[in-house]
């Protein structure tokens, strides 16, 4: 039997149906928005993928300034895409935009060896035969000169290994392998003939500065010396110039930026990441660590007087990356000398049209005009003394070739 | 006084268990429509297809063009040249419940290079 007021029960419940019925509607209603905005999220992130996959690809596109496309043709994927030239290696970055999501994706890109049987060394043919003594140990690949390679003995020290080459031995040419013509362009420009109208160009350098690659270039130029101090920070997308000197102190913190001047010198115990191209002296300190992906170039311009340019790696520093040592005039009037020293680890590639006086080890390949060997009494062309090349040591994901290899574009790091 | 309220009881119950059916009706109506219209399940079945079926074209670098069924969904994988671009292909996947009624799509241009690559 029904008591009176039932009305006021029977609407309270029913009120208390609806809440419950209207959760369940707006739940199922909610979830369909996650569950798209999950697919647009999808999306976007396949679309930046897209476009990083055609910036490898696409030499032509476009430089600094970036340009939207449409991927597919239909109107609803498109991305921004921007291509920077940064040093030796080139910036890609991708914007993809749906449903007001965006992502943004930046990538330093390169190439790795276009050969799956680099030379582990490339001395070039001049006649001289390469000499080995003491505890020199050779693996991999090695283009030599006609003339081969024999046991040397320098300083009472005889060849102390079983084999000259642990690896094929295949006969040099008498020049280096080619450099892309883009990258001799674009490391002329870095050694000093850069033109900045096209970047924001500062001339006062705060202790920190960071800069995405989505903008622009941030260029500071100094026309006189500049000193990186302990405890500053530049990140990102910074071009630092001098016309004169530039000198970065242990403690520095660089990552990914590029460092321009006549000389550079890199304080003992540095340790970062960092592009610096010098056109007459670059010189890493001892005990310095210069991480993956590192460049040390040095490339000499026109000169109209006869000169000695010099890359130094002092005692005991560690470089992962690539060293370059090029000079565009011949050898009587610019004579290009990159020193490695004893306890130094190189783990990548070293490429130059001069000569190398290698004292450490080389976990990775030497491309070279020669050899040379000092001692204190004398110096000997296409002398090695307890130097290592082992390319074997190297990671097959090295990218930082210089040489024109054919290889494709592949991805360095992320970096934003 | 009494009397009067007893009296309310029956147009109390009637009105309260049209008020009831109502609610019910409407909320029944209601999530039938978003449920018909929404075919989540079916959706989230066919993106996690899709995925599983990318990952795996990538996996064995088997890029090229087919057609199968899996749990009573149609999977289509078909390779194009991307327009006006060298170098790069597109992969396309898509997932349909019939011939017209697309549940999930997944759309990539990849480098050529990743065909040649060595397993």
């Amino acid at each position: 039997m029904l008591k009176g007021a039932s009305l006021l029960y029977v609407t309270v419940i029913s009120l208390i149906i609806a809440i419950i019925s209207s959760s369940l509607i707006l739940f199922s209603y909610y979830k369909q928005q996650e569950r798209d905005l999950y697919a647009h999220e999808q999306k976007v992130c396949q679309n930046v993928m897209s476009g990083i996959h055609l910036l490898l690809t696409n030499e032509s596109a476009e430089q600094n300034t970036g340009k939207f496309i449409d991927l597919y043709g239909a109107g609803t994927d498109t991305v921004f895409l921007k291509n920077l030239n940064w040093g030796i290696f080139h910036i890609a970055g991708c914007i993809a935009f749906s449903h007001g999501k965006e992502v943004r994706k930046v990538a330093l890109t390169g190439y790795g060896e276009g050969r799956k049987d680099t030379a582990a060394l490339y001395l070039v043919d001049a006649g001289v035969p390469l000499s080995l003594c003491g505890e020199t140990f050779l693996r991999g690949c090695c283009y030599l000169p006609q003339t081969g390679v024999k046991r040397g003995y320098i300083d009472g020290k005889n060849f102390n290994g079983n084999q000259l080459i642990n690896g094929q031995i295949k006969q040099s040419s008498k020049s280096i392998p080619d450099i892309s013509k883009a990258l001799l362009s674009q490391l002329d420009l870095l050694a000093g003939n850069r033109t900045a109208k096209d970047d924001s160009v500062i001339n006062v350098l705060k202790d920190t500065l960071i800069n995405s690659f989505f903008n622009k270039t941030m260029e500071v130029h100094f026309h006189k010396g500049l000193v990186l101090n302990a405890g500053s920070k530049y990140v990102g997308n910074i071009l630092i110039i001098s016309d004169t000197l530039v000198e970065i102190k242990a403690g520095c913190a660089i990552q990914d930026i590029i460092i321009c001047a006549p000389v550079v010198s890199i304080d003992d115990g540095f340790n970062g990441s960092v592009q610096v191209f010098a056109s007459d002296s670059l010189h890493v300190g001892i005990n310095c660590k210069l991480n993956y992906p590192s460049v040390l170039g040095l490339i000499s311009g026109k000169v109209t007087v006869n000169k000695l340019v010099t890359l130094t790696v002092d005692k005991g520093s560690s470089v992962c990356g690539t060293l370059v040592a090029y000079s565009k005039m011949p050898s009587t009037q610019v004579q290009v000398c990159t020193l490695i020293s004893k306890n130094d680890t190189i783990n990548g590639a070293v490429f130059t049209n001069g000569a190398i006086d290698l004292e450490g080890v080389v976990y990775g390949n030497i491309t070279c005009d020669k050899l040379t060997l000092k001692t204190q009494s004398s110096q000997y062309d296409n002398y090695l003394m307890d130097a290592t090349i082992d390319i074997t040591k190297r990671s097959k994901y090295f990218i930082g070739s210089i040489a024109d290899s054919g290889a494709q574009k592949s991805i360095v790091k992320w970096l934003e | 006084m009494k009397k009067k309220l007893k009296g309310a009881t029956l147009i109390e119950a009637i009105v309260s268990m049209i008020i009831m059916a109502l609610v019910f009706v409407i909320f029944v109506m209601i999530y039938t429509n978003v449920m018909v219209t929404d075919d989540g399940p079916g959706k989230l079945k066919a993106m996690s297809l899709v995925n599983k079926v990318v990952s795996e074209t990538k996996a064995t670098r088997q890029y090229n063009d087919t057609i199968f069924k899996e749990n009573n969904l149609t999977v289509v994988r078909v390779i194009n040249q991307s327009a006006g671009a060298q170098g790069v292909f597109v992969l396309s996947v898509k997932v349909k419940r019939d011939s017209n009624n697309v549940l999930a799509l997944y759309n990539e241009i990849c480098r050529d290079d990743e065909r040649k690559k060595d397993l």
